[in-house]
């Protein structure tokens, strides 16, 4: 209980006029750390480097330039006026980027043209500044009727949202009736099969050719950046198999000639135009027979002043004797490689018309792809882009999985949408933004070496770069 | 549990005057947080808080802060009463201090920022959790205060009563046994050993200064039993009152340093509420002018 009386007799009362005996050090705790709050940011702010006042890191390509905001913040001070105005009001305007960046438009039917900054966001702590997120693609591609100019119909899918769930399927196969217009005959079952293919190489005259089991590195090599696939060259890749060798037939029966048909036979015909073709095995006849020609055949060296025949402009090299004898081979020769099956036929196809007896072989047409809307390119999937790279363990036929069937040279072998799903979806922890694959700008001219960054201030630079930089200068 | 609360539980400091601010700041709240959401959702790459909406949550969660930190102000000049009770702005004090965390989190899109903005929000989170405790301690001490100690006197009057304690055991122990520094040959054995007892043990932990008085010299149990001990020796049989007094006046200075341990929890937090408000204060300027500029 309190003892009323006694309480009164001891309180002091005139405590109110003291001052308290907490609230003096609480304004002296309080002053000295919102001193020493000052102090920090004045520190803070004097230190070199301006990180204290940035969200996040600058991206590394721009980590040069770390120290001069006003290189991309070319318009301070406008930031606060997004709240009245909207966020088109940006501190940084195109043109900052576009000193240094082309950034062409993206497409002609865009029905709004966003800023640089809007997709492209530094200071995020993003690994890659061109790593945007999907709703920039799909805040337009979720409805592109409603986002393409007023006069125009747009070319692609209307609505997509995401890979994974609503991509359309590839626009190759979305086309009816896609085929590879490649005139090369190629069966691509037959060169796969298990116990391999044939070679030209025989262990021994009479013996079954050697036989090479290949797969698809054989033929198809990846290009320099590892995104795609290399051209098939025959001199590189079926030559090894498929030579270009004749036999000359109606030669006399002595061991000489047999020896010189032999060594024709084993010297393949050049990998070239039918006329060229020609010419080349002319001249390698009348080279290689001209000793046994002299000696058997009869043939009589031209004086150095024959005549000059009637409409040409130089005396002729072969005697008419000599002459008719290549030809009569020749036509042989051409015969076989010409006209049979096993000779250019085999894997080329001969336009109608013939020119001085010799087929015109069609265009081969080996890297050219030609899709409707887009006409005739180089690759299958012109809007995306493709690492093989990126690719490299995994089997190539669980992407191209009809390959090992193919019979037909016009077989578009290419993987549908869903393939590329089963594994690019978020589920899978696997990417499958729109920028893994699209581009928003189209390549085009690069901009020339600008050479405005004079000077390279260190303590802006990464390490990494400063040991680039080093690792040049040495 | 129910000493600390009583049996119908607490005197609430939340007590039913609050429900319409805890509604209100709810509602708020879930819409604020839900209008955030949709447009964060709908705005690529997600808002920041450097647009339009970020800009704006970032102004309401100052304005928030500005009121929370009104408070100070206001009882710094009471003519601002006629801008509603202390109560009235306590209330907005706490609620409004909340909802400024929610919508300071949903400006700074739920990222923590530069180095700045990190130590913006470092000071903000102990600023509100101090404050949060500040509030724990408002809310249980009182009532333990009213339960726990006797003899509650006013803070402010704490060192005079101590010092009222001392000269009137000092008295007490004069009257027993003589003025200090006495000899004390040819006085009783009872009084010889109180005067000791006194001057060694209960006088220093008397004078001691606030809570440094030493609670376990002065412990009930300890000096009862001495007492009662010294009370039995000659020359102090019948002296019962006045050990009686003695033993009192140890039991109230046992109290006070109670009630100055528990003004040291009910107060103490805002050592720390305050200055890192200052702090919020001087890093949300260097924050707005910066992020306004670039």
């Amino acid at each position: 209980m309190v003892e009323e009386k006694s309480l009164a007799d001891r309180l002091d009362i005139d405590y109110v006029r003291r001052p308290s005996r907490l609230r003096p050090w609480r304004w002296r705790v309080t002053l000295g750390v919102f001193g020493l709050t000052i102090l920090a940011w004045a520190v803070g702010h004097l230190w070199p480097g301006k990180r204290l006042y940035q969200a996040g890191p600058v991206s590394a390509p721009h980590a040069w330039f770390n120290e001069d905001c006003a290189r991309c913040h070319d318009r301070p001070g406008r930031t606060g006026l997004r709240l009245f105005l909207g966020d088109e009001i940006r501190a940084v305007s195109d043109q900052a980027c576009t000193s240094c960046h082309q950034g062409p438009a993206h497409n002609h039917k865009q029905a709004t043209q966003p800023a640089c900054a809007t997709c492209h966001r530094e200071h995020t702590r993003s690994t890659s500044l061109v790593r945007v997120a999907n709703e920039h693609c799909t805040s337009c591609h979720r409805n592109l009727e409603a986002n393409v100019l007023s006069d125009g119909t747009p070319s692609f899918h209307n609505c997509v949202t995401d890979f994974a769930h609503n991509h359309p399927e590839f626009g190759l196969w979305r086309s009816v009736g896609v085929k590879d217009p490649g005139t090369i005959r190629f069966n691509h079952a037959v060169h796969l099969v298990e116990e391999g293919v044939y070679t030209s190489t025989r262990v021994e005259p009479g013996v079954e050719r050697v036989r090479r089991k290949l797969d698809c590195q054989s033929c198809h090599e990846r290009d320099a950046t590892g995104r795609y696939m290399q051209p098939i060259r025959y001199e590189k890749h079926c030559a090894e198999c498929h030579l270009l060798s004749v036999q000359l037939t109606g030669l006399p029966a002595d061991s000489e000639a047999r020896r010189l048909g032999e060594a024709f036979a084993n010297e393949p015909a050049p990998h070239q135009p039918p006329p060229v073709v020609r010419a080349v095995l002319r001249d390698r006849l009348l080279q290689q027979f001209a000793a046994y020609g002299r000696e058997k055949l009869g043939w009589q060296p031209l004086p150095d002043d024959a005549p000059v025949p009637p409409g040409q402009r130089h005396p002729p090299v072969v005697s008419k004797h000599q002459a008719d004898w290549v030809h009569a081979q020749l036509v042989e020769v051409e015969r076989v490689l010409f006209n049979l099956d096993g000779g250019c036929r085999y894997c080329h196809a001969y336009e109608e018309k013939r020119i001085e007896g010799l087929p015109q072989v069609k265009a081969a047409r080996i890297n050219e792809r030609e899709l409707p809307l887009v006409g005739v390119t180089s690759r299958w999937l012109p809007h995306s882009r493709f690492s093989h790279e990126t690719h490299r363990t995994f089997d190539c036929l669980l992407c191209h999985e009809h390959t090992k069937s193919s019979k037909e040279t016009s077989d578009a072998l290419l993987p549908r949408v869903e393939t590329c799903q089963q594994c690019h979806q978020p589920a899978a922890n696997v990417r499958s933004d729109c920028v893994l694959c699209h581009t928003y700008h189209p390549g085009g001219a690069k901009h020339a070496y600008l050479g405005t960054l004079s000077r390279v201030d260190r303590t802006a630079c990464p390490q990494a770069m400063i040991a680039r930089l080093n690792d040049s200068k040495r | 549990v129910k000493s600390l609360f009583g049996a119908r539980g607490p005197a609430l400091l939340l007590d039913s005057k609050h429900k319409t601010w805890l509604v209100v700041t709810i509602v708020v709240g879930g819409i604020s947080w839900g209008v955030y959401a949709v447009w964060d959702a709908g705005t690529p790459g997600g808002s920041t808080g450097g647009s339009r909406i970020g800009l704006l949550y970032g102004l309401l969660g100052a304005g928030c802060m500005v009121f929370a930190g009104l408070l100070s102000a206001l009882r710094r000049f009471p003519r601002w009463g006629m801008l509603g009770s202390r109560q009235w702005w306590l209330r907005g004090h706490i609620w409004l201090g909340l909802l400024s965390v929610l919508f300071i989190f949903c400006h700074a899109n739920y990222r923590f920022g530069g180095p700045i903005e990190i130590a913006l929000w470092l000071v903000l989170a102990l600023t509100v959790l101090s404050g949060g405790f500040g509030l724990l301690m408002q809310h249980v001490l009182p009532r333990l205060l009213g339960t726990q100690i006797d003899n509650e006197v006013p803070f402010e009057q704490i060192p005079h009563v101590c010092l009222e304690l001392l000269r009137k055991s000092d008295k007490l122990v004069e009257l027993l046994c003589g003025q200090e520094y006495a000899p004390t040959e040819g006085l009783p054995a009872g009084k010889r050993q109180l005067r000791a007892y006194y001057e060694e043990q209960l006088r220093p932990a008397l004078a001691a200064k606030g809570r440094s008085a030493d609670t376990l010299i002065l412990s009930g149990m300890n000096v009862a039993a001495k007492i009662k001990q010294l009370g039995q020796l000659p020359g102090l049989e019948a002296s019962g009152k006045e050990l009686a007094d003695l033993e009192s006046n140890c039991k109230k200075r046992r109290a006070l340093v109670e009630q100055e341990r528990l003004h040291a929890w009910l107060h103490g937090w805002l050592f720390v509420h305050i200055p890192l408000s200052a702090a919020l204060l001087v890093l949300g300027m260097v924050h707005v002018v910066s992020a306004l500029y670039f």
